[in-house]
């Protein structure tokens, strides 16, 4: 964080789309990310305005996370938060988490994991929640991105998003860490250390290959 | 047969993606009804996390 220094938008959905709540902070937006207000549009518009809980790309210094009005991020229990996401870790070294499938490339081993870090979190210590964990999820994709993107795919699975890529496992293994290490470490001590690696890989890396 | 998550998740499974993919994905989404819809709607994230500079252009105008 201090040496990338990556800038956070929290967004309500109605700011999200292309609508007159949007053009409306774009100038804000724009001074905070040091752009023009006509550029700043780009940086946080999402057709999905509706559905994305949070999103960013690797061009991209900043991570935007979807929020609403009535969220209370002082009212958010962080134990909660800690053993939501410990739990998606123990579920998946238990292979017993809620969703099922038989992933392709092998002959029917039927895996079972959790949707995702942050669906837990909402589950578990509500909405506002979420804001955190998928705050994180983000903010490990740009770790990863000044890492070179390594795989680290083949160490495990946390989650069923994490499956889609490697982007997703990375950054569904970092949110993992940040909030319930030692259940990691439990899954595969290796892990721990391969994810500290490719931290420390990000803090010394002068940009994004 | 792959279910329409699987299919949205083998196209996202790439190092790159192409305005291509990111119509098959809308399709798939559409034709997606419920719980399965809502998990392909997260997968979004994803394609924004792909994207290289010219596909995120293409996005972010609406032009796909």
């Amino acid at each position: 964080m201090t040496a990338h220094k990556p800038k956070t938008l929290f967004i309500k959905q109605t700011e999200l789309g292309k609508t007159a709540a949007g053009a409306k902070i774009a100038e804000a937006v724009g001074d905070y990310l040091g752009k023009s207000a006509a550029d700043a549009r780009y940086y946080y518009y999402h057709r999905k305005a509706s559905t994305t809980n949070g999103f960013t790309a690797k061009s991209w210094d900043h991570v935007v996370v979807k929020v609403k009005a009535s969220d209370k991020l002082k009212e958010v229990d962080i134990q909660k938060v800690q053993l939501a996401a410990s739990e998606v870790v123990r579920d998946a070294k238990n292979n017993s988490g809620p969703r099922s499938w038989s992933p392709r490339g092998t002959s029917g081993e039927q895996i079972n994991r959790h949707w995702s870090i942050s669906a837990n979190v909402e589950a578990k210590a509500g909405e506002s929640a979420r804001r955190l964990s998928t705050w994180l999820h983000e903010i490990g994709h740009q770790i990863h991105f000044y890492a070179g993107s390594p795989d680290i795919s083949a160490m495990g699975l946390v989650s069923r998003y994490g499956a889609t890529n490697k982007l997703e496992s990375f950054a569904e293994w970092f949110s993992a860490w940040a909030l319930a290490r030692d259940e990691v470490a439990l899954f595969n001590p290796k892990l721990v250390e391969h994810i500290e690696a490719i931290i420390a890989e990000a803090i010394k890396s002068q940009g994004k290959v | 047969m792959n279910t329409l998550l699987e299919q949205a998740q083998t196209l996202l499974d790439s190092d790159s993606l192409s305005i291509e993919d990111v119509r098959k994905l809308e399709q798939l989404e559409a034709q997606a009804s419920g719980d399965e819809a809502e998990l392909i709607a997260e997968l979004w994230e994803s394609v924004y996390a792909l994207a290289d500079e010219a596909l995120l252009k293409e996005l972010q105008d609406d032009a796909i």
